[in-house]
């Protein structure tokens, strides 16, 4: 009995083997007629996959050195202040300009640099009475101070213009010298959607690293 | 030993054929079936949270706009987002028109501007009627952006979606009838002591293996549960479905595998056994 039972055991084992081998088979077929499709199919569903939940949040850091930021604020999140005494504006900075951003604060253009960086700094944030709608009185000696978690950035306006909001010349992007674009839309108290943007240019006159 | 090799030639080809009609089947069942999409759509919710996304979209529009958030009040019902929806699955599975009425949005949406106006006693300047036209149209694509992404790409999703569906419905008679075949054909060479039954038993045992093979892989390889894709709510509509499809393969692979090895088992027994009485029988 008990050597009818290792046989039947043996050949049970001599039969999930010989399935192993036959699916083995298949595989390698599959593998060697559509091997680049199914691999190209796994990295397709790789890309478009992002997982949030591991992200660790670096703390930004500014290189004396090189004034480059030696990591950066992950998009989409507050890293700053941005104050105007001028109309009692302290409000949130983000990194980024996507209307879900602007919703809850100022926003950071990503084509521009960081305070700090000696480039051009674009910011910009809805005309409600939340945020700018009295950017227009903000004069030319007006200061405006972007504190950060690795410094704190004086800017002093020097002009403001009205341009159509397609006009990216406006923006000035260089890494000459430091200088704050901040813009918002125009007309201020118009119905409807806005095609202007009122723009203030502040030049950098003070800066203190943490 | 002729009869052995030709055996399991036979059931490599029944490997085949059951994984084509366990494909077939899930696919069938799930994807492929406008019904079990809607269902999906019910049960994550779907509908709400892109009512969400509309409402958080009016919104950034509106802010600017110089107009409260109150003209943006019952410009459009549930119902209607959920008929636009459901029509744009429709039009996935059947490829009919898509047909999303923006008309009494815009409606809805101007008769609330010029409430708010006479409430506050406002007038719209001549120079400002374009920029408030700007701000409908804006509204109205913010609408039909969510509803519907993108025509071109519910065109060709549902173009592959109708060929998928072309081709198995001819195949399928098909991809049934040769795995009979081939099982009769076992059942006709190996009739004695059930020998057919090890054959299929290993056939179901392979397929079944292959069937648990794409959870493997999705779980070492891929990472479906952070697919995004338009919104978040896209995103967890098709993470949830993939994951349903993989869970229906795993489910159907480990009874293939329990089946089989129960075959395998009933074969052995009778084999031995009959080994051991012919062994008696000689002594």
């Amino acid at each position: 009995m008990r050597n009818q039972n290792t046989n039947i055991l043996k050949a049970t084992i001599k039969d999930i083997i010989v399935a192993f081998i036959c699916i083995a088979i298949i595989f390698f077929t599959i593998y060697i007629v559509w091997g680049s499709e199914i691999s190209l199919a796994i990295s397709l569903v790789n890309k478009i996959s992002i997982d949030t939940s591991k992200k660790v949040l670096e703390e930004v850091k500014l290189n004396s050195v090189t004034n480059k930021l030696e990591s950066y604020p992950e998009y989409g999140t507050k890293y700053g202040t941005i104050k105007i005494d001028a109309i009692n504006a302290d409000l949130p900075l983000y990194y980024g300009d996507t209307l879900a951003i602007l919703r809850n604060g100022v926003g950071q253009f990503s084509g521009g640099y960081f305070p700090g960086e000696g480039g051009t700094v674009v910011c910009m944030a809805h005309n409600s009475t939340k945020y700018l709608r009295e950017l227009a009185k903000v004069t030319p000696g007006n200061k405006i101070i972007i504190t950060t978690n690795y410094g704190e950035f004086t800017y002093e306006v020097f002009d403001t213009t009205i341009v159509p909001q397609t006009e990216m010349e406006a923006l000035k992007i260089q890494n000459e010298e430091e200088m704050l674009v901040l813009y918002t839309c125009y007309p201020f108290n118009s119905i409807g959607h806005t095609t202007s943007r009122y723009i203030t240019y502040s030049k950098l006159v003070d800066s203190k690293y943490f | 030993m002729v009869k052995n090799i030709v055996s399991y030639i036979i059931t490599m080809f029944l490997i085949l054929f059951i994984i084509m009609i366990i494909v077939l089947n899930v696919f069938s069942n799930t994807i492929l079936k406008k019904e079990y999409t809607i269902a999906n759509l019910k049960t994550g919710n779907y509908y709400e949270r892109i009512n969400q996304n509309i409402v958080d979209g009016f919104k950034d529009y509106t802010v600017q706009s110089g107009l409260s958030d109150e003209v943006l009040e019952k410009i459009y019902s549930q119902d209607k987002l959920e008929q636009d929806i459901n029509s744009m699955i429709e039009s996935l599975y059947t490829g009919s028109k898509i047909n999303i009425d923006t008309e009494s949005i815009k409606e809805n949406l101007l008769n609330n501007i010029e409430i708010e106006l006479e409430k506050e006693n406002k007038e719209i300047a001549q120079s400002e009627e374009e920029a408030l036209t700007n701000y409908m149209e804006a509204i109205v694509e913010v609408y039909k952006n969510n509803v519907l992404y993108s025509e071109k790409v519910v065109e060709e999703i549902g173009t592959v979606l109708n060929k998928a569906n072309n081709i198995i419905n001819k195949a399928q008679i098909v991809i049934y009838l040769i795995p009979l075949v081939l099982v009769i054909i076992l059942i006709v060479i190996n009739h004695k002591q059930l020998k057919f039954l090890q054959y299929i038993g290993i056939g179901l045992l392979a397929t079944g293996l292959f069937s648990i093979t794409p959870k493997i892989i999705s779980e070492l390889k891929m990472d479906i549960n952070n697919i995004m894709a338009i919104n978040q709510a896209t995103s967890n509509l098709i993470q949830t479905i993939a994951q349903d499809i993989l869970n229906r393969f795993t489910v159907i692979g480990i009874i293939m595998i329990v089946i089989g090895i129960i075959l395998i088992i009933i074969h052995n027994v009778k084999a031995c056994r009959i080994l051991e009485e012919t062994k008696r029988s000689r002594h």
